[in-house]
């Protein structure tokens, strides 16, 4: 029996094998993630209850987790991830409201299209050092806005404490818009037209179009954007702190892996408190990525 | 078919224990390649050329030299970057495969190896008359031995435009300042001709870091006094310990800075004056050369930091000294100490100077026989007349992070003052303390304030 394309056509039935062939035909790939993401997460774990010197240190119990939650420093760290938090409501509804206009394939769609994904696809340290150079207190922003006259909001972007965190927080919903925009777009050239058509025949103006067929139809791909973001802003973010601003001024800009990396480089004044610290946003993040999962297949069920 | 599968099962494991056992096979072979047969190999990681500009060719040069007089030992140089210099060697001498040789940052930056066992005292590897001449500074020493040679020297202090000065009225007897009302003088006439009077650049924090060396030292009576505020004998809020927070806050106050110090790294800021942008910037003095490339030698001068402080150390040149150790676990220490003496014979020290232009750490050359223009033997003087180390050296790098670099940050968005500086920076230390408690015991024994 052959299928449609003349390859052999398999059923489960068809294909015989003990039960433990296909865990032996896994084992070396097993073996391999074992040690590539096991063995460090174990001496992450054996790090966070040692005063580590060199490789090793004497065992300490929990005080590294004691020393990292007493921290002023780790304590604004925090604050600040749980404050970029605010990005992933903003991402989603401008990566919707972008996705749904291009998918009305108005003129030059294909060039909006590329514009609004280029970001995405560049590194990190990239958009990092240009904007600290168009956000300087002098830098090309500012001039344009001092040239038309708008002086009163040239303000000191990347060096004022009481900005610099929405600051690097607009230049990653800027960098991270284009992936929920084409995961958007690609999800809505598979709905039907049909739908789409009844909608305009009904009468559905923009919005209740947007509002009663476009999110429903993107519910999933909507949570797993949402799901991707938490993470992100979460522990994902360290690359933009350090390029942009190494956590400053001040501690302003301070996040969680900033902070753990000043805690294991720069002669590594104390790597225990930093895999302590890695181990509560390892938990945390386990606990999310649970928690929404288990809130998926919940709502799933319902459905 | 069973059998064609069974056989490729254990084909693929076969492959799998081959290319394990070629993995582990490979790593023994090298192990055994440090037994003394053929050539020795030595890989030398370093740093330096951000600082002083053709330190590469010079070490080149120096490399092909003591390869042709030693054939049977090769050198490997491995440029390293800033953010990694240090913390690579001790990951690299955690998990046993440190390179032979290795730069050095003087005090804390090497000191932490060598409490960890990681680098070798060179003691018994270099005469003693020899190592002297090295020129590594009293941070170099734990528990009477010497941990590091110089390699090059390292004047830090001001520069100043002359033109500038001259163009704001400022008379000639305040041609650098001297003391701090002279300073403030100077700001101010600058200022009122529209000229930004200090140049920085705060965003990186390293500014912050070589103002404390600057200022704090000018309350000290001895650089021990720094080790004593580490490990809790004194404290920061001590006016006489935060005075020079306080005199940074006054300046900015008075806007003596330019106004987007917060937006620039330590660089940038130090280019404002190149650009004329700014009268003076802190800086380390191997840039003299590059800022006189730009405004001509004859509008450059260069000055310790004004007076301020009561401490015997007050008013004097910060000096330091970058330099080079051996790894304890070198296969090769004799082949590596060899290296070092031949870096610091008379030619190459002579060719750093006439390559690099950066004193070599050689207390056998001197200066006064090839130094020529005004700058650099007005910095000559600071090494062979009276000056102070580099203090920050002997302070642990969670106060760098936490304190030294963030200080002018808060204080130039107006967000803090400097007695709440000394208030956290007592509180930094004392929970560094309370964290690491051996580290505290080894600074006690290094600074001698038992």
């Amino acid at each position: 029996m052959r299928g449609p394309c003349g390859s052999p056509s398999y059923t489960r039935k068809m294909i015989k094998y003990k039960w433990w062939q296909p865990l032996l035909y896994l084992t070396p790939m097993g073996v391999v993630l074992l040690f590539v993401y096991g063995y460090p997460l174990v001496r992450v774990f054996d790090f966070s209850t040692r005063r580590i010197r060199g490789a090793s240190g004497p065992f300490i119990g929990l005080d590294n987790f004691r020393f990292v939650l007493r921290n002023p420093v780790f304590h604004d760290a925090v604050r600040h991830n749980l404050f970029l938090l605010v990005g992933v409501p903003i991402l989603v509804i401008l990566a919707l409201i972008f996705a749904s206009l291009l998918f009305e394939q108005p003129r030059g769609w294909k060039f909006y299209r590329f514009s609004l994904f280029l970001p995405y696809i560049l590194a990190v340290p990239v958009v990092g050092v240009v904007f600290s150079y168009l956000l300087m207190l002098n830098g090309a922003l500012n001039e344009i806005l001092r040239a038309v006259r708008l002086d009163v909001f040239a303000l000191d972007w990347l060096g004022s404490p009481k900005i610099a965190l929405k600051s690097v927080l607009a230049i990653i919903i800027w960098k991270e818009m284009g992936f929920g925009i084409v995961l958007f777009f690609a999800r809505l050239m598979s709905v039907s037209e049909e739908i789409y058509d009844a909608a305009k025949i009904d009468g559905a103006n923009w919005w209740q179009t947007l509002w009663f067929i476009t999110i429903p139809q993107l519910k999933i791909v909507i949570e797993f954007f949402a799901i991707v973001t938490i993470i992100n802003l979460l522990s994902w973010v360290f690359a933009y702190v350090y390029v942009i601003s190494r956590g400053g001024p001040g501690t302003s800009t301070q996040v969680i892996e900033l902070w753990i990396f000043n805690k294991v480089a720069h002669g590594a004044p104390n790597p225990g408190m930093g895999a302590a610290a890695s181990v509560m946003l390892f938990a945390v993040t386990i606990v999310l990525i649970f928690t929404l999962l288990k809130l998926r297949l919940s709502v799933g069920e319902d459905e | 078919m069973k059998k064609a599968r069974f056989v490729l099962l254990v084909g693929f494991a076969l492959l799998l224990v081959f290319s394990f056992s070629f993995l582990f096979a490979g790593k023994g072979e090298k192990a055994g390649g440090g037994k003394a047969e053929g050539p020795v190999e030595l890989v030398f990681w370093w740093w330096g050329e951000q600082e002083a500009v053709g330190l590469e060719v010079w070490l080149n040069e120096t490399v092909t030299l003591f390869e042709a007089e030693y054939p049977n030992i090769k050198i490997e140089t491995v440029l390293q970057a800033t953010e990694n210099v240090i913390d690579d060697f001790t990951t690299a001498s955690a998990a046993g495969t440190p390179p032979d040789l290795q730069y050095l940052w003087n005090g804390i930056y090497h000191m932490e190896n060598v409490w960890l066992g990681y680098i070798e005292p060179l003691d018994d590897w270099i005469p003693a008359d020899e190592l002297e001449d090295m020129w590594a500074s009293d941070l170099s020493f734990y528990e009477g031995k010497q941990y590091r040679a110089g390699w090059y020297l390292l004047p830090m202090g001001w520069a100043y435009n002359k033109k500038l000065f001259k163009d704001a009225g400022i008379p000639a007897d305040m041609t650098p300042p001297e003391d701090l009302d002279e300073w403030w003088q100077v700001c101010e006439l600058l200022k009122q001709q529209g000229i930004t009077p200090i140049g920085a650049g705060f965003k990186d924090g390293f500014w912050g870091e070589w103002y404390t060396g600057h200022g704090l030292v000018q309350n000290e009576d001895h650089v021990s006094d720094t080790t004593k505020l580490v490990v809790g004998e004194y404290s920061w809020q001590d006016p006489r310990w935060h005075e020079h927070w306080v005199i940074l806050e006054n300046a900015i106050k008075a806007g003596y800075f330019n106004e987007d110090a917060n937006s620039l790294d330590l660089y940038p800021g130090i280019d404002l004056i190149k650009t004329g942008d700014a009268a003076m910037v802190q800086t380390i003095l191997t840039l003299i050369p590059d800022i006189e490339s730009y405004l001509g030698a004859e509008n450059v001068g260069i000055m310790p930091m004004p007076k301020f402080g009561r401490g015997k150390l007050a008013g004097k040149p910060v000096v330091d000294v970058q330099g080079v150790g051996i790894s304890s676990q070198s296969k090769h220490k004799k082949e590596a100490a060899e290296f070092i003496r031949f870096m610091h014979r008379p030619d190459r020290s002579t060719a750093l100077w006439e390559q690099v232009h950066v004193f070599p750490a050689n207390k056998n050359w001197k200066g006064e026989d090839y130094v020529r223009d005004a700058n650099s033997l007005e910095q000559w003087k600071w090494f062979t007349g009276d000056n102070t180390g580099y203090i920050p050296n002997m302070i642990a790098w969670t106060f760098d992070a936490e304190i030294m670099y963030t200080a002018p940050q808060i204080l130039m968005a107006g967000e803090t003052t400097a007695a709440e500086i000394a208030a956290n920076a007592d509180d930094v230390m004392e929970r560094w303390r309370e964290e690491n408690p051996d580290l505290l015991e080894s600074h006690k024994k290094w600074a001698g304030v038992d």
